[in-house]
């Protein structure tokens, strides 16, 4: 019989599924084009289900249920409970968005966000190949439908199809690649595959073989090169909203599954999974930091910046192992952690000044839309501001330091490539600083197109200002969030 | 709360507040509140100079709380006889430039006020951190209040001098980032900046280390053949940035060379003397004639500032006494100096809105009162004695005469091209018959310009005539850190 | 004065430095009464007989004068009489040149000083004659170009400047450079430098220095100088005007002043200025604003258009390029790197 501490493991997500479809039942009572009822339910809901993570990671305690098909640990729930979080964050800047494209009928988008919420969660605490799998296909099933909202509007659609047929292949390649590491060591379960090729009794080229595909597969959720050519056409083809959801929170989940295929279960081979992984990384860089530049539509530019972002995740996630010995794996993956944590919540600031700029029937997506908002509105400006000298890695932002922290595990090895990595990353930087600067520059020292005043909803003016002035105080005191993740991760490793 | 906590934060919790609560349609009372503002950050930092203690190199007024423990990063403080005057400076310099903005900046006058503000609490806090990654961190937000202040206050070409200034000092920065990540690590996870002058370090290590660092840091002087982005960032800068630019913000490169590059990699630094040695005179003689063909008052003045500073890396390069110091003097007596050109520069701007020196001519015959004040620091900037700018220079030659003759040779031309450039721009602004409509009708400079210039001009005299009480700060921190550059760190 | 110091007769340079200042203060000041009385023209070709109407001007800067060539008794013979001495006493290598050197320019001294004190205080009047004069400040009526006396703020100070020119240097010449007037501040080596030891054993006083002179070649060049100034300038101009005709080229030399001044601002100053243009336009503004700078960044500026190009829009382009990614991938990692 499935014992009450498999249950434990999972009990937010069954909250998050029976919300799901509460979420979708209620809806069908609801009148009002405002959907305010249904939007109060997913935000508490939601809220509960933060707050319950919370209340585990900070437990400390490692759990396995399932016969180890899922694993409650603290590195698993503050990611899950970050990511419900966003999840919550995204909703309120996507509301009055939503409500003005017709968005918000049938209350999908507040399901569909739960429903990628639990994928996301599956994803992030599965411990099997077919559970990875399983809340990845929720999530991007979710995802799709998403983008395709707005049924009516031709870019979206497009954007739908390109990241339906993508993510197929994708999927598809890492199933392929999952199948083939099963067929090579017998299991589903990470800690025995870890064993089997720890153990040395199978062949390699076979186990480099399913790797690839894993690592393409993975590789093509996190939006990096060559796998992220959907990144641009979707991010900027989908209605804002939408692109919000996929650009936020998933990313936290696309790292948790890295961290739960390559350094819990294939950890042994981490000698070609981090160079592959090097590889994908310079090649984002160089790809994302040049393109953007060129980019004169705002969600296109942040959508190849997110590539060169990610590209940055990828090297704290290669410095982990060194020599083949994993001492380091603790500061390499945290690292990464911390990055991706500080990414997230500034794209959500990012994203929310656009929603918040977009009005009916204006999409506020180009760069010059946002001109001279430092007269229109210097509290947006700011937050706007913030963000991008936080993505460019410019003190005291958080973005610094999660650059700062990755740059660090990178350099401990001590190998002279890794140093010259370290040069060419904080080069691209500095072409990244670029594109960063220049919306920057169009908010302050352009004049204002329009004389229109901002205007928005008391939740949203709270939690956008309150979203920016995070990135700001998180740079100043970065302390605890960094040891949260040392700590987190440590135990990860651990087990 | 410790005297220097005290000198970062209150100019930033003011901007702060400014930011929060000003509008353009109050903005007289935004203005008053920075003044005091300002007077009360600069009146925070004379206790440092009261409680200064003349006869120790050790760290005085230190403050350190854990940080960051993730990385061992302290929040840790104090200034010694090299950084005390530069912490002062900044605040004086601050006074006068929110006086000097009174009346020229009429659109976002709060941000303006703000980005000053909290600008100089940023760089007091570069030159009393005692921390690798606090120095930095300030260090680096620097960028941003300048940046702003460029682009949104400067002239017509605003964006492209915003834009070089931040990308071409963030260059050099992210290559001292890594640098700081490597002396992190083969210190054995300290970012503590006394550790790593104490720590042993391979001749790769160093080498790789100062220049590192002298990316950064050259850049920020600036030293030939980085210099370029000066002569455009001051064209098209508003004049109260302009001045805190000049007077402070190049001040922030000479000292990275004092605090970590000379003490952290000595071998290196002592290896590539030369190549610095030859830097700085290029710096002063290239520099110096092309200060002469300028047309444009504020580049002339730029280049001038690029001269002096060179002036600066020489001394500290000859590794003696005379010389190090004398670079300090030079760098506190530039920033009196420089900040009293440029703001005579933007006196005549706000009334003709040209640069050009052909726009003018015989100023003194209608602005005799400006005219007496600009000829002062045109004297201090050709290092006349007297002034300030006399002291630094003097010091300089000396030590670079008893080190090599013929750099000392060279070094002394400075003061022909100096007279040369200052005094020829000089005769064609302010001498002879007014020749120019606008010269006729110019007013001589009111209470508030005066207040600006007198200021500066006691500072620029005394300074020059009594220099006595900055060298006595400057001269055991100096020796200490001769005694120690001196010594080999190979392992 | 520097002719001295290079012989080691420092205290005799001191003593020129000192009687200098009251004999050229008392000429310059005089120079400047005559062109005050002349209603600012300072050609001195166009004054003539201006002791009838400035006589106090006119009797000092005679005794300046007199002073400045070294006329016995006055103090300015003591102080250039002794450097002469000196100078003919070293024994330096450089000392025979200077000694011609010295000799020469007691005559030239002469001659320049008497030419001047001749055209301008003697002779016919000349002020008709001045195509440039001053026609603006004419304060009150138009009686006359000629001169007038300056009034006593000018003429006393020149009464007492002429008093020291004529006897400072007969009561000082003793215990300047024979006395205990520089005690220990000057250090000479007497053994190399003999000049001062000897001046001091031939040091009879002033009187008898003075009356010595006659028979030293310094006074009658002086005395030549005076006289041909005098022959050239008041019994016969056509000399001087037909020795400028003549030597032609020596007078533009001369009158340019041996291009000392050209050399300054056309070689050095506009040399100076172009090679600071040449620097900034080319150092500066092209190589390393214009390709280092600029130029990285445009560089960067194509690279990124061509990146950008590469995401063409068509679906099928994408697939493909992540088939082609596995396939490297796979192409490396699986048979490449073992």
């Amino acid at each position: 019989m499935i014992d009450s501490t498999s249950w434990m493991t999972i009990y937010p997500e069954i909250v998050l599924l029976v919300m799901a479809c509460v979420i979708a039942l209620v809806d069908l009572l609801v009148t009002s084009p405002k959907r305010t009822v249904t939007y109060v339910l997913s935000l508490v809901s939601l809220g509960g289900v933060a707050l319950l993570h919370a209340f585990y990671a900070d437990s400390g305690h490692t759990l396995y249920g399932f016969g180890r098909l899922v694993v409650s640990d603290p590195m698993g729930h503050w990611l899950k409970c970050f990511a419900t979080i966003a999840v919550m964050v995204t909703l309120v800047y996507a509301r009055p968005y939503a409500a003005d494209r017709d968005m918000l009928r049938g209350g999908e988008i507040f399901s569909l966000s739960v429903f990628a919420l639990l994928g996301m969660s599956v994803m992030i605490s599965g411990q099997n190949f077919l559970v990875l799998y399983l809340g990845l296909e929720l999530l991007t099933l979710s995802s799709y439908a998403l983008v395709a909202l707005r049924r009516d509007n031709a870019q979206a659609t497009e954007a739908a199809m390109k990241y339906f047929v993508l993510g197929a292949m994708a999927s598809g390649f890492l199933l392929y690649g999952m199948s083939m590491l099963y067929g090579a060591t017998g299991s589903l379960d990470l800690a025995t595959v870890f064993k089997v090729i720890a153990s040395g009794q199978v062949k390699h080229q076979v186990l480099v073989f399913g790797l690839v595909f894993v690592v393409s597969g993975l590789a093509f959720k996190l939006g990096v090169v060559p796998f992220h050519m959907w990144v641009p056409d979707v991010y900027q083809g989908a209605p804002t909203a939408a692109t919000l959801m996929i650009a936020g929170a998933p990313k936290l989940a696309a790292f948790a599954i890295i961290i739960r295929l390559l350094v819990e279960g294939l950890l042994p081979m981490a000698i070609d999974w981090q160079q592959m992984l090097a590889l994908l990384a310079i090649a984002s860089l160089l790809v994302g930091n040049l393109a953007a530049i060129a980019q004169t539509n705002l969600k296109r530019m942040l959508a190849y910046s997110t590539i060169a972002q990610m590209g940055f995740v990828l090297i704290g996630l290669m410095s982990g192992v060194v020599s083949g010995n994993a001492a380091m794996g603790a500061n390499a993956y945290s690292s990464a952690m911390f990055y991706v944590v500080g990414y997230v919540l500034t794209t959500l600031a990012t994203f929310g000044i656009i929603l918040l700029l977009a009005r009916q029937g204006f999409e506020s997506e180009e760069i010059t839309d946002l001109a001279g908002l430092n007269n229109r509105s210097p509290l947006y400006a700011g937050v706007m501001a913030i963000c991008m000298f936080s993505l460019a890695g410019i003190p005291p932002m958080v973005g610094f330091y999660a650059k700062l922290s990755v740059l660090q595990a990178l350099v401990a090895s001590g190998h002279t490539a890794d140093i010259a990595l370290a040069v060419f990353a904080v080069f691209m930087s500095l072409i990244g600083a670029f594109y960063y600067l220049r919306v920057v520059k169009v908010m302050y020292f352009d004049e204002a197109v329009t004389a229109t005043t901002v205007t928005a909803g008391a939740d949203v003016r709270i939690v956008l200002s309150l979203n920016g002035l995070l990135v700001l105080v998180l740079g100043i005191v970065p302390g605890a969030l960094m040891s949260l993740c040392a700590q987190s991760v440590s135990q990860m490793l651990a087990n | 709360m410790g005297m220097l906590s005290l000198a970062i934060w209150t100019p930033i919790a003011f901007g702060i507040v400014l930011l929060a609560l000003g509008r353009d349609e109050q903005a007289q009372s935004v203005r008053w509140l920075s003044l005091v503002g300002a007077i009360v950050s600069f009146l925070v930092t004379l206790p440092l100079y009261a409680g200064f203690k003349l006869d120790t190199a050790d760290m005085q007024f230190v403050e350190k709380a854990s940080w960051i423990e993730r990385f061992n990063v302290n929040y840790h403080l104090g200034v010694d006889g090299i950084s005390l005057w530069l912490i002062i400076l900044t605040a004086f310099i601050n006074v006068v430039v929110i006086i000097a903005g009174w009346e020229v900046i009429t659109r976002k006058v709060n941000q303006y006020m703000a980005a000053f503000l909290i600008l100089s609490g940023l760089m007091i806090g570069v030159f009393s951190a005692l921390d690798g990654l606090l120095f930095y961190v300030f260090f680096e937000a620097t960028l941003i209040p300048m940046y702003l202040i460029i682009g949104i206050w400067g002239g017509p070409n605003k964006i492209y001098a915003a834009f070089k200034f931040f990308l071409y000092t963030l260059l050099g920065s992210l290559l001292t980032l890594i640098a700081l990540i490597f002396l992190y690590i083969q210190s054995g996870g300290s970012f503590d900046i006394a550790t790593w002058h104490e720590l042993p370090l391979s001749a790769t290590a160093q080498n790789f280390l100062f220049f590192a660092f002298f990316a950064a840091f050259a850049v920020k002087v600036p030293m030939w053949p980085v210099h370029t982005w000066l002569p455009d960032v001051h064209v098209e800068a508003p004049t109260g940035g302009s001045a805190v630019l000049a007077a402070i913000m190049l001040k922030l490169g000479a000292y990275g060379f004092l605090r970590f590059s000379m003490p952290i990699a000595p071998d290196a630094a002592h290896e590539w003397g030369t190549f610095m040695i030859v830097l700085s005179l290029v710096a002063v003689i290239y520099v110096g004639l092309v200060a002469m063909v300028q047309q444009d008052m504020k580049k002339l003045v730029a280049y001038s500032s690029v001269a002096h500073m060179g002036f600066v890396t020489l001394g500290f390069f000859i590794f003696s006494p005379l010389g190090v110091s004398g670079g300090l003097v030079q760098m506190i007596a530039h920033g009196f100096v420089s900040a009293g050109m440029f703001l005579s520069i933007g006196v005549l701007y706000d009334r003709v809105h040209s640069r050009e020196i052909a726009s003018y001519g015989g100023v003194v015959n209608t602005m005799p009162k400006f005219a007496a004040f600009a000829l002062l620091f045109a004297m201090a900037n050709c290092g006349l004695p007297g002034t300030a700018g006399f002291v630094g220079e003097w010091m300089v030659i000396l030590g670079a005469v008893k080190f090599d003759f013929v750099v000392g040779l060279l070094a002394a031309s400075a003061l022909i091209f100096g007279a040369a450039y200052t005094l020829w721009m000089y005769k064609r602004v302010y001498l002879g018959s007014v020749t120019n409509d606008d010269v006729k009708e110019l007013t001589d400079i009111n209470a508030r310009e005066f207040t600006v210039m007198a200021l500066l001009a006691v500072a620029v005299l005394y300074m020059g005539l009594y220099p006595k009480p900055f060298t006595d700060v400057m001269e055991v921190s100096v020796a200490n850190l001769l005694e120690h550059v001196a010594v080999s760190k190979l392992p | 004065m520097t002719v001295a110091l290079g012989a080691s007769a420092y205290s005799v340079a001191v003593f020129h430095l000192m009687t200098h200042a009251f004999f050229k203060a008392l000429l310059f000041l005089g120079a400047g009464s005559v062109i005050m009385g002349m209603h600012h023209n300072q050609d001195i070709r166009y004054m003539g007989a201006v002791r009838k109407y400035m006589p106090i001007t006119w009797i000092t800067s005679l005794l300046g004068s007199l002073a400045l060539i070294g006329t016995p008794f006055f103090s300015g013979f003591y102080s250039k009489d002794s450097i002469i001495e000196a100078v003919h006493e070293s024994n330096l290598a450089a000392a025979g040149f200077a000694n011609f050197a010295v000799l020469a320019g007691v005559f030239v001294t002469a001659f320049y000083s008497f030419r001047m004190y001749f055209l301008v205080f003697h002779g016919k009047e000349r002020y008709d004659q001045n195509p440039d004069a001053h026609h603006g400040d004419h304060h009150d009526d138009h009686e006359s170009h000629s001169p007038h006396e300056s009034p006593w703020v000018v003429t006393v100070p020149l009464i007492l400047l002429a008093i020291p020119s004529v006897v400072i240097g007969f009561m000082t010449i003793q215990p300047m450079l024979f006395g205990e007037f520089f005690k220990d501040a000057i250090f000479i080596d007497a053994e190399k430098h003999a000049g001062m030891k000897i001046l001091t054993e031939a040091f009879h006083g002033p009187v008898a220095m003075a009356l010595h002179a006659v028979s030293t070649a310094p006074f009658w060049l002086a005395l030549a100088g005076v006289v041909v100034a005098w022959y050239m300038y008041l019994i016969n101009p056509a000399v001087p005007a037909a020795m400028g005709r003549a030597l032609r080229p020596l007078v533009v030399l001369l009158e340019n002043k041996y291009y000392m001044d050209w050399i300054n601002e056309n070689i050095l100053a506009r040399g100076a200025r172009a090679l600071g243009s040449g620097l900034w336009k080319v150092g500066d503004r092209t190589l390393i604003d214009g390709l280092l700078v600029n130029g990285s960044w445009k560089l960067v500026g194509m690279v990124s258009n061509w990146t950008r190009k590469l995401q063409t829009g068509y679906l099928y382009h994408y697939a493909l390029v992540m088939i082609l990614g596995i396939f490297l991938l796979m192409t490396y990692f699986v048979w490449l790197n073992k």
